[in-house]
């Protein structure tokens, strides 16, 4: 079929055939050339939509899970937006993961509900002053296999939150240590990452000031329960610097 | 539904009580088109969700998420996808709710159309990489100013009546691919006829509801 030779009807049908979804294969592809190359297509197709769109009022209703909700609080929360492009895409990974994962209860209940907890501000909140600014990190790494987490540090509840994408295999005896890395270049032990799932940790003020004047946040490798030495002495798999949300 | 903890303002007027289990508050039944106050009331939630207001990004999810699933899992009848869709939806939203255009259209069909979209996209074969309101080529991209036109309950009457003047095979055919995600083979097959003799039947039929719906 070449669309050029259509009619006004037999072009509006095409467009009706493929707001309605009905389309396959070639015609699908070529639909979909055409919706992305051509506005008045695509208006046509946007007008079908909206004349089937009352048919949707047909659809039972059906309640999703909580752990929906709460999957969406963890991935929009508490950045609006973020200043590094990559990290929405890598928290949103973060959060299908875990809803592929199929063990989302447990862990995105206590990552939400901290989230959803921690009181509101009612108006847009006014432009923020450098010491209540949450500070985000992607903190990565490839050797030999990628690792990805993201850390989202909350000054205002005191908390950090250290999310995993991609975590590195590791031996049963073996655990992820988080350390912040300050301007003094001094590591300090943030905690010892969960077997599974964030880690969540309450900060105590003197090293929330630290993660505030920015930094950089490490993994490394440690037998489990942390590094008895309190400085890093396994490898460090994932490394990145906090900026300001 | 389980949002812990997390105190809403009762709404300033709203023809639906509290104490209707949430989610099932804007609950349409067949030819009852929510009421004017109950969208004008989700109307204003965009404009605050735009501004980063999280509690009334969590009453558009209370308000909507129902028929959001629902329209989702009727076509991909899976879960985790009818959810992961979901997911995209609302994170859509809460980083393009500045984009909805509050006067004149709908949010709750807006939103259902984005829903049953993407779960379109997801059975055909591609799924959206981001969390776009305008991937440039998938249906979900379609001009969503359109649905601003959608408004009042005579256009749902007027697609009503010039659906019950098709034949019956296209317009089952027609109303399955909207709502169960039936592409042409399906229908055909369903239908028991040629996929040739499917598609012409249900071309003739747009063609006629086109013009029924204009006139």
């Amino acid at each position: 079929m070449t669309v050029d030779r259509l009619g006004p009807d037999e072009r509006g049908a095409l467009a009706a055939q493929f707001a309605l979804g009905l389309l396959e294969g070639a015609e699908l592809t070529q639909a979909r050339g055409l919706a992305a190359s051509d506005p008045a297509f695509r208006a046509e197709v946007g007008r079908w939509s909206a004349r089937f769109s009352p048919l949707l009022d047909r659809v039972e209703d059906r309640m999703p899970a909580p752990a929906v909700w709460q999957s969406i609080m963890a991935v929009t929360a508490p950045l609006r937006s973020a200043a590094n492009d990559d990290l929405p895409d890598l928290r949103r990974t973060v959060a299908r993961w875990r809803l592929a994962s199929g063990g989302l209860g447990a862990i995105a209940a206590a990552l939400a509900l901290a989230l959803v907890t921690r009181p509101e501000p009612v108006a847009p909140p006014a432009p923020q002053v450098a010491v209540t600014t949450p500070m985000v990190a992607t903190l990565a790494g490839d050797d030999p296999a990628p690792v990805r987490l993201v850390a989202n540090w909350d000054p205002a509840a005191r908390q950090l939150i250290i999310t995993p994408a991609m975590t590195p295999a590791i031996e049963a005896s073996k655990a992820m240590e988080l350390w912040l890395i300050p301007a003094d270049g001094r590591p300090r032990s943030m905690g010892v990452m969960p077997a599974e799932g964030p880690m969540r940790a309450e900060i105590d003020p003197a090293m929330g000031a630290m993660l505030d004047s920015g930094g950089t946040l490490a993994i490394s490798i440690e037998q489990s329960g942390g590094s008895p030495s309190g400085t890093p002495l396994g490898p460090v798999v994932a490394t990145g610097k906090l900026v300001a949300a | 539904m389980g949002i812990p903890d997390l105190k809403l303002p009762a709404p300033a007027a709203t023809a639906f009580p509290l104490a209707t289990p949430l989610g099932m508050v804007l609950a349409m039944d067949n030819n009852r088109p929510v009421s004017d106050d109950a969208r004008r009331e989700l109307a204003a939630l965009l404009p605050a969700i735009a501004s980063g207001d999280r509690q009334a990004f969590a009453r558009l999810y209370e308000r909507t998420s129902a028929k959001l699933y629902g329209v989702a899992l009727r076509i991909l009848r899976n879960e985790t996808e009818a959810e992961e869709v979901l997911q995209d939806v609302y994170v859509s939203v809460w980083r393009n709710a500045g984009r909805f255009k509050v006067e004149r259209a709908s949010p709750i069909t807006w939103l259902a159309v984005l829903a049953r979209n993407r779960a379109i996209d997801r059975i055909r074969g591609r799924r959206p990489t981001t969390a776009s309101l305008d991937e440039a080529g998938d249906p979900a991209s379609e001009d969503l100013s359109a649905l601003e036109l959608l408004e009042n309950a005579d256009d749902r009457k007027a697609l009503d009546d010039c659906l019950d003047q098709l034949d019956e095979s296209p317009r089952r055919a027609i109303v399955s691919a909207f709502l169960d995600g039936a592409s042409h083979s399906q229908v055909a097959a369903l239908e028991q006829v040629p996929l040739g003799t499917m598609k012409s039947r249900i071309r003739r039929a747009l063609i006629a509801l086109r013009n029924c719906l204009e006139t």
